[in-house]
This record gives C-alpha cells, sequence and structure tokens, in this order.
C-alpha cells in the first residue's frame, strides 16, 4: 500500500484495529515514519483550519473528531492562537484607529445632543436658537481649523512634492485580470476607475478580499496606496513592507514606505528606506527618493 | 497628505460595515458606526447612563470587531443589531452593579458570549480575542526566537511554506534552507507549545477557581513543559479526564472574564 495513504488513512481512523495497532507499532520504533505521521497531520490541521479539505476527507476527519472531543477542543484552542496572531496588528491599528475617533472627538468638540430631559423647561425660543446658531457656528469653525491643522500643516505640506511619482502610480493603474471569474473583473474595474479619481475610501473594500491571493503583490501595493491616504499609516507600511518582500514592485514598494514612514514622522526609518531605493528604478522614483533622503535627514538631525 | 478620503455620501449597508471593519476603513467606520449609529443608540439610554455610554461603545465596538473578523461573509453577522445588543447588555449589567455591586451580570456567563450572534467556532477564539492584549507578550516571550520567527512568518505575514524556503528565510546548519514540509513541522510545534503556554498560563491565572488538584496534575502533566501532548496515553479515559479538566479552565476563565468587566 502507498505508505501516503496508509499515513492518511491512519489519520483518518479509516485502518481496521489491528492494522491500526501494527502501524502504531511501526510508529514507535521508527523516528522517521513519526515525523512523516506528524507532517500529513500538520497538513490535514492546516487544511482542515482554513476549509480547503475536499468533502470526503472533511467527513471523515470530522468523524474522528467526534470519536476524539480532545482533539477537536485543542484544534479550536490552536485556531484561536492563530486567530489572535493573525490578526494582531489589524486589532492594534482598529483600537488605536478608534482611539483617534475619540480624540477627534474632543478636538473638534462636537456636542452631543442629550434627549430633552422633560423635567427641565425650556427657555424662550428666540434664546435658544440664537445659542444653537452660535453652537453651530464655532462647530464649523473648530471643525475647519481641524482639518487645516490636519492636511496642511507644515510638516504634511512639505510632503506634498513626493506625492508626483504617488500620482504616476496610480494614473497608470492596469489591472488585466485574465481568469474567467466575471464578479472579480468586474470588481477589479471598478476599484481601478474609483482608485483612479483617488476616491480612495470608496475603493479600499473592493480590492480588500482580492489582496490575500495576488501573489504579485500589485493589489497589494494599490491597497497600501489607500491606506497611505486614507491615513492608517500602520497599515500601509505592512503592505509595502509586504510587497517589497516580493519580486515585483520593489522600487514603488520602497519610495511608498519611505512616504508612509515620514507621514508618521519616522524620519529615521524614512532616511534610510529612500535611501534604500535602487539605482535600477526609474527616474521619477529615484529623485523623488532622493528628495525625500535629504528632508528625513535633516528632519531627523533637527529633532 | 490624505485629499478629504470622503467626499462621497458614505453607503452604510451592513455589507459595506463589515468590509471597512474587516480592513480598518475608518472613513467608514466613523461615518457609519462611530458616528451616525452611536449617536442614534446613545439617545435610547438615559442620562446616568450617559456617563458610561462611550467606553461601553467603544469597548463594544472591539469585540464586534472580533467577530467581523471570524465570519468569512458580510451575511454571518448583522453588525448593527449585534453591535446595538452587546453595548445594551453591558450598560444593563453596568447599571446594575453600580446600584448592586453583588449583583450577578444579566446573562450566563457573558453576555455577549451567549448571544446567538456570535459565529459557533467562537467559542476559544472569542474568549482569547479578549484577553489576548494582556498575555500575548508573556507568552511569546517564552517561545524561542526561531518558534516566534516561524510563527511570525507564516502566521501573522501570511507567507506560504515555499515562499519562506525559497526565499532563504531559515536555513540548516549547512546553509540550505528548510524544506516547505519541515517548516510546516517547524510552525505546528511552535503552535503546540503556544498552545501548552496559554493553558499553563491560565491555569496559574484561575488557580481559585480550577481548585482541583486532580485536574490541574492531569493538565500539567498533558501540556507543561514536562511532558508534550502527544505523549499522554492515549487512554479513552484519560482523554476524556483531560478533556472535562480543560472545559472546567475553559470556564474558570469565562469567570475572569467576568470578573475583570466588573
Amino acid at each position: 500500500m502507498d505508505p501516503e495513504l496508509l499515513i492518511e488513512d491512519y489519520l483518518l481512523d479509516r485502518l481496521p484495529a489491528d492494522e491500526r495497532k501494527a502501524f502504531e507499532a511501526q510508529l514507535a520504533a521508527n523516528p522517521a515514519l513519526a515525523d512523516e505521521v506528524e507532517i500529513a497531520q500538520a497538513m490535514l490541521v492546516d487544511e482542515y483550519l482554513a476549509d480547503t479539505l475536499d468533502d470526503e476527507r472533511r467527513r471523515a476527519f470530522d468523524a474522528r473528531l467526534d470519536k476524539d472531543p480532545l482533539l477537536r477542543e485543542e484544534l479550536e484552542l490552536d485556531r484561536a492562537i492563530r486567530f489572535n496572531l493573525q490578526h494582531r496588528e489589524a486589532y492594534r491599528n482598529f483600537r488605536e484607529g478608534l482611539r483617534e475617533m475619540a480624540e477627534q472627538e474632543d478636538v473638534e468638540a462636537l456636542p452631543v445632543r442629550e434627549p430633552e430631559n422633560p423635567s427641565v423647561k425650556p427657555g424662550p425660543k428666540t434664546s435658544w436658537r440664537w445659542a444653537a446658531g452660535l453652537a453651530a457656528g464655532l462647530t464649523l469653525l473648530l471643525t475647519a481649523w481641524y482639518f487645516y491643522r490636519q492636511a496642511y500643516s507644515p510638516e504634511r505640506s512639505a510632503l506634498s512634492q513626493f506625492k508626483a511619482p504617488v500620482n504616476q502610480i496610480i494614473q497608470n493603474t492596469d489591472i488585466t485580470y485574465m481568469g474567467d471569474a466575471s464578479d472579480k473583473e468586474r470588481d477589479l474595474a471598478r476599484f481601478e476607475r474609483l482608485f483612479k479619481q483617488k476616491r480612495f475610501a470608496d475603493a479600499q473594500p473592493i480590492l480588500a478580499p482580492y489582496v490575500e491571493a495576488d501573489s504579485s503583490g500589485q493589489l497589494r501595493l494599490y491597497a497600501g496606496i489607500c491606506r497611505l491616504y486614507l491615513g492608517t499609516l500602520d497599515n500601509a507600511v505592512q503592505d509595502f513592507t509586504r510587497v517589497r518582500q516580493g519580486n515585483a514592485y520593489v522600487c514603488e514598494a520602497t519610495l511608498l514606505l519611505a512616504i508612509a514612514y515620514a507621514e508618521q514622522k519616522n524620519w529615521p526609518q524614512a532616511a534610510d528606506m529612500a535611501a534604500a531605493v535602487s539605482p535600477k528604478c526609474n527616474t521619477a522614483i529615484r529623485e523623488a527618493a532622493g528628495k525625500l533622503a535629504e528632508t528625513a535627514r535633516r528632519e531627523s538631525s533637527r529633532r | 497628505m490624505p485629499d478629504h478620503p470622503i467626499r462621497q455620501p458614505v453607503d452604510c449597508s451592513n455589507e459595506s460595515e463589515w468590509r471597512a471593519l474587516r480592513t480598518n476603513n475608518f472613513p467608514v467606520i466613523q461615518a457609519c458606526l462611530y458616528g451616525r449609529f452611536r449617536q442614534r443608540i446613545r439617545t435610547r439610554f438615559s442620562q446616568e447612563e450617559q456617563g458610561w455610554f462611550d467606553d461601553v461603545f467603544q469597548e463594544s465596538l472591539c469585540r464586534v470587531w472580533g467577530s467581523v473578523m471570524m465570519t468569512q461573509r458580510p451575511e454571518q453577522i448583522q453588525i448593527e443589531p449585534y453591535l446595538y445588543r452587546t453595548v445594551k447588555n453591558r450598560m444593563i449589567d453596568i447599571g446594575r452593579k453600580r446600584k448592586d455591586p453583588g449583583a450577578p451580570n444579566s446573562a450566563d456567563p457573558d453576555p455577549v458570549l451567549a448571544t446567538n450572534e456570535v459565529p459557533p467556532e467562537s467559542d476559544w477564539t472569542e474568549i482569547l480575542f479578549l484577553l489576548w492584549d494582556e498575555i500575548e507578550a508573556n507568552l511569546i516571550q517564552q517561545l524561542t526566537d526561531d518558534e516566534w520567527r516561524i510563527l511570525d512568518a507564516v502566521i501573522c505575514l501570511g507567507l506560504r511554506y515555499e515562499a519562506i524556503t525559497e526565499r532563504k528565510i531559515f536555513v540548516n546548519e549547512k546553509g540550505e534552507p528548510l524544506k516547505p514540509e519541515y517548516l510546516r513541522l517547524k510552525t505546528h510545534r511552535a503552535l503546540k507549545k503556544l498552545r501548552g503556554l496559554v493553558i499553563m498560563h491560565y491555569l496559574d491565572a484561575c488557580e481559585a477557581c480550577m481548585a482541583d488538584a486532580v485536574c490541574q496534575a492531569l493538565l500539567k502533566a498533558c501540556y507543561g513543559r514536562r511532558k508534550e501532548p502527544e505523549q499522554k496515553t492515549g487512554e479513552e479515559q484519560d482523554s476524556a479526564r483531560i478533556l472535562a479538566c480543560l472545559l472546567k479552565l475553559k470556564k474558570c476563565v469565562l469567570q475572569l472574564i467576568n470578573r475583570k468587566k466588573t
């Protein structure tokens, strides 16, 4: 019998009792075989947790788990550990985003309209209107001031000069999906349109389901650009870092990573990354990287 | 750098909110959930409750985020009803505790974990999600560098085993890249160790609740450093006892969460 099939039958509890016993005796005596079984079990568990087992093997594995509830419990615990490791960074970013939302609300001093207390008599109508008008005016002023500070602080505008190559990347976006999944094709075409219009908040969710499966790094690069513009910088840094680990889009990802670090005011990292742009990259990227490296070095020493 | 991200009306459908939470799309989260929805539900709580409403809302939104990440499709979770119920349960609990500090919590044993909207696979996942931040550093510290690197590469960064081999991220003594199947084995062994560390951690943290010497000894023998889980006897009876102890530990961890909340 094919040893691989034998191992799988053993793991899926499909061997008759006597064959199972004989196989376990072999396992105890042969460490190499024990390793092979452990690898096969690891693969089975990976596929089970990723829900990629075919129906027949899934049923067999489920039947085994029914017989061995301890193994099921352990797998649940493993799934939990994987889940938390997998999402640790994203969860941190989420909480950070929540904190910023709360702070932003404080900065903008947005009044929360409480439900009216019936025990309190309303004052004269004209005075209420006057107060509401004043509050609305103040809110508008504070909001405008906040957005002005966010978008046009001197440090931010210093970076505007590096937008040119980013704009070039955006405008050159060309997602040619050659598969026959029309939904995906439609989604990516829609993404490309919104992305070129710089409607990043609308574009990003359309792209999200396809990023993981794209091994070229192209979609992750675009996802990172969306995040860069939307201000979720930790995620953008993560995206560009991963794109850089691949073979394609390394020039773009390196420059964008440097820009993301600069946006985070992480000037030393921005300088290092800008300096890491290869001489083989195109002129626009090299020039932007050169300027950025200079700015970042200046900011680093100033601070 | 953001060029005024939201100029278009924001889509606050369940699907859009689901996608926004999964991708940390803050403009949408802010506009739909933190803005519109929060303002809408806060009027349903009394003046007195407003004092703790914002904290509860944030905590609940974090839980919903976790639940959303556990789903595969938007239709598996109705975000706003789920968020509302989560907030409401917590508000009731806090209000009750303020009036009577000895009062038990509203639902058994945790109002959120007990709601029907939580996906069925969320048992340990949801429990650990609520506690992960406080235990993670301690757990990772107990892994070797090699163990953490492989978990980081495979699980945190999502690299494929083949890609790790191609990029020679792990090499043997001769400088040759480790084969994908061996990397898989390393990952599983590291995970198994982490599983043991989680169990041991809560065995210590829940000592009073786990006042059962037999269970303590059994779990330590099975998942402690002295012995690998694989080496357990395999006897059906033992397996059933270990399972019972593990389930007991899970209950104790839930109690721990409840205590922390109050």
